[in-house]
């Protein structure tokens, strides 16, 4: 008993470092997505582009390339779906989602920027911009 | 021979070989150049205050997901690399681009009190532009009132503990007729002038006779006489209620009616700018 006790224990610890390298391995996602993780990726993500959609007139204005960079992912995601690659379908929808975001957060940011070129007009007294 | 092939000796063989074969592995493969480059903007994220307070999770995402890329690229996972990499390096844009809204909110709330500022001076200045209009209008105005002060003085008033009063005598009038004539529009014409500038003065015009003729007839006449010069001051702009207008015919006569002399001077219209209460 005591003989089988030791690699017990000892399968223990090496249980636990796998578990450590997997999860080290596969922190930004599972590695292995079935069909459904990849559709509710693609949902996710289409979702966001989607409302960004609004945005992205501003966003493009400074030259920003993330809206189009996430409709091109999206769209990646999809024909990868439909080729029955879930993993890839899955991690080009999180980048098309998280791009959405970016794009969301540089509308907000040209906002700003078109603010702040009216107050600097406003501050010294010459006429805003329409 | 068997304690060599215990199943404790096997794992520990085992455990040797994976760990030189990781060693092996780790010692031939090049850090990917990107991943540095992503770890740098980031320590920099970190080391920007706004960006760093106003990312903050984006910025520990992105460390995450750098490690992870990092630890795929060493396993020779590219594609899972990859993927890791390009999340780190967007959770950084997002971090900065936070940071940048938060850098620019601020610079925004300067420029709106700055803005605010510039609006009340604009303000104050066009106050101040009206005002010192007003004060070239009040001397303008000061310099006209003097002027036509001045062309009075020379219209012979007569000062009285009424005001001062300018009298119109036959030149003004023909004999019996109550209708101004160019000569006594003419003298009327400074203190038209005056009273245009002094809106606050008061007019009285008095008309007067000779006793040539019944009471009630030389009545008539001098107040149709007085309301002939109270029709030519308000044509001249002035105000009627200003102008009081009284007949007192052959009353008050100011020379004896028994001479032609006499008679000339009675025949008047007194035209006198009250004094002003106060």
């Amino acid at each position: 008993m005591s003989i089988l006790k030791k690699p017990a224990s000892a399968g223990g610890m090496r249980l636990a470092g796998i578990a450590t390298i997997l999860a080290l391995t596969f922190t930004a996602g599972p590695a292995f997505a079935d069909k459904s993780d990849s559709e509710a990726a693609i949902t996710r993500a289409a979702t966001k582009v989607e409302m960004v959609t609004r945005q992205a007139g501003q966003a493009g204005d400074k030259g920003d390339q993330s809206f189009n960079m996430a409709r091109e992912r999206l769209e990646a995601a999809r024909d990868a779906l439909k080729a029955d690659k879930y993993d890839t379908a899955e991690m080009l929808a999180a980048e098309s989602a998280l791009l959405a975001d970016l794009t969301s957060e540089r509308a907000a940011l040209a906002a700003l920027m078109v603010s702040r070129d009216n107050l600097m007009r406003a501050s010294s007294g010459a006429a805003p911009a329409l | 021979m068997n304690t060599l092939i215990t199943p404790s000796n096997t794992t520990k063989m085992l455990a040797l070989g994976v760990s030189m074969l990781a060693l092996a592995a780790c010692a031939t493969v090049q850090p990917n150049s990107r991943i540095v480059d992503a770890q740098t903007r980031l320590s920099a994220a970190y080391n920007d205050k706004e960006t760093s307070d106003r990312g903050q999770g984006n910025l520990q995402n992105a460390k995450v997901s750098l490690q992870a890329a990092e630890t795929q690229w060493k396993n020779g996972e590219k594609e899972k690399s990859a993927h890791n990499l390009m999340l780190g390096e967007t959770y950084i844009d997002i971090a900065e681009t936070r940071g940048q809204q938060a850098k620019i909110e601020k610079e925004n709330v300067q420029l709106s009190n700055q803005a605010g500022m510039a609006a009340k001076d604009r303000q104050l200045a066009s106050k101040n532009a009206v005002i010192a209009g007003q004060t070239e209008q009040l001397a303008d105005k000061n310099q006209q009132l003097a002027d036509a002060e001045a062309k009075l003085r020379e219209a012979d008033m007569q000062v009285s503990e009424l005001g001062s009063t300018m009298v119109l005598q036959d030149v003004a009038f023909d004999t019996g007729k109550s209708q101004l004539l160019p000569g006594g529009v003419n003298r009327l014409q400074p203190l038209i002038n005056y009273l245009r500038l002094s809106p606050e003065t008061k007019v009285r015009v008095e008309g007067y006779t000779d006793s040539v003729g019944g009471a009630s007839y030389n009545q008539q006449l001098s107040l149709d006489r007085a309301n002939s010069v109270k029709a030519l001051l308000t044509s001249g702009g002035i105000a009627a209620e200003r102008i009081a207008t009284i007949g007192s015919g052959l009353n008050k006569p100011v020379a004896t009616n028994s001479t032609a002399a006499g008679r000339q001077l009675n025949r008047r219209v007194e035209v006198t700018m009250l004094k002003q209460p106060g």
